[in-house]
């Protein structure tokens, strides 16, 4: 179970709302970034995080930045969903977990020319593909963001 | 899910809640991935611009 098959989307057009979404299929990656810069603003924004950890922090790793923006600043509100899976016990953990597992399986699931892609394994890339670029760490709500934070009994996402 | 495996789940779930709020998140906890997005869409309004951080 991902963010993206929980079928929020589809429930969120049966209530009216309009998506604004950088994944829907058919954009050229024009019309995806600026799909991403729309996201910034928008009244809602729902995302998972690589990490929580047991202090209560969010850790996240991301490509282009535009996910870990927009839970920090932007979106009138937040909600970050983490399957339990993703809680680890410190920030040290955390990165562990970007680097061992998030990571080479993003990278998989994207289908990007890495070399964990190759072994499952980190290797601090200097590729042109390297997914993981943008670190962040949430150690307390951003002052204007109202931010939700569910934490779910299943395993989700990577 | 066995019984002591929800257990397990809840218990470290909810001290992780209980370890958000105390950082000023709104820290909640939900047993299953159906009732999060139940609690997600009820915040879901018309005409309201919804985006998503995952592809
Ligand atoms: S830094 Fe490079 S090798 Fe390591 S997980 Fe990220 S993309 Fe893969």
């Amino acid at each position: 179970m991902t963010v993206r098959q929980m079928g929020i989307r589809e429930r969120a057009v049966s209530l009216g709302a309009i998506l604004i979404d950088h994944g829907a299929p058919g954009l050229n990656e024009e019309e995806r970034l600026e799909m991403m810069r729309r996201e910034l603003t928008s009244d809602l924004f729902i995302s998972s995080t690589n990490a929580v950890t047991s202090e209560g922090t969010l850790v996240n790793v991301d490509a282009y930045g535009n996910r870990v923006a927009a839970m920090m600043f932007g979106p009138r509100k937040v909600i970050i969903v983490a399957g339990f899976n993703k809680i680890v016990q410190n920030e040290k953990a955390a990165f562990d977990r970007l680097e061992q597992i998030a990571g080479p399986m993003n990278m998989k699931r994207l289908n990007r020319e890495t070399p964990c892609t190759h072994d499952a394994v980190c290797h601090d890339c200097r590729t042109v593909s390297r997914g993981c670029r943008a670190y962040t760490i949430l150690r307390r709500k951003p002052s204007y963001t109202p931010m939700d934070v569910l934490i779910v009994g299943e395993i989700m996402g990577m | 899910m066995s019984d002591y495996q929800a257990w397990f789940s809840k218990t470290t779930g909810l001290k992780v809640v209980e370890r958000l709020n105390r950082n000023s998140f709104n820290g909640l906890y939900f047993e299953t991935a159906a009732e999060a997005t139940d609690y997600i869409c009820g915040q879901i309004t018309s005409g309201m611009h919804v985006a998503f951080g995952d592809q």
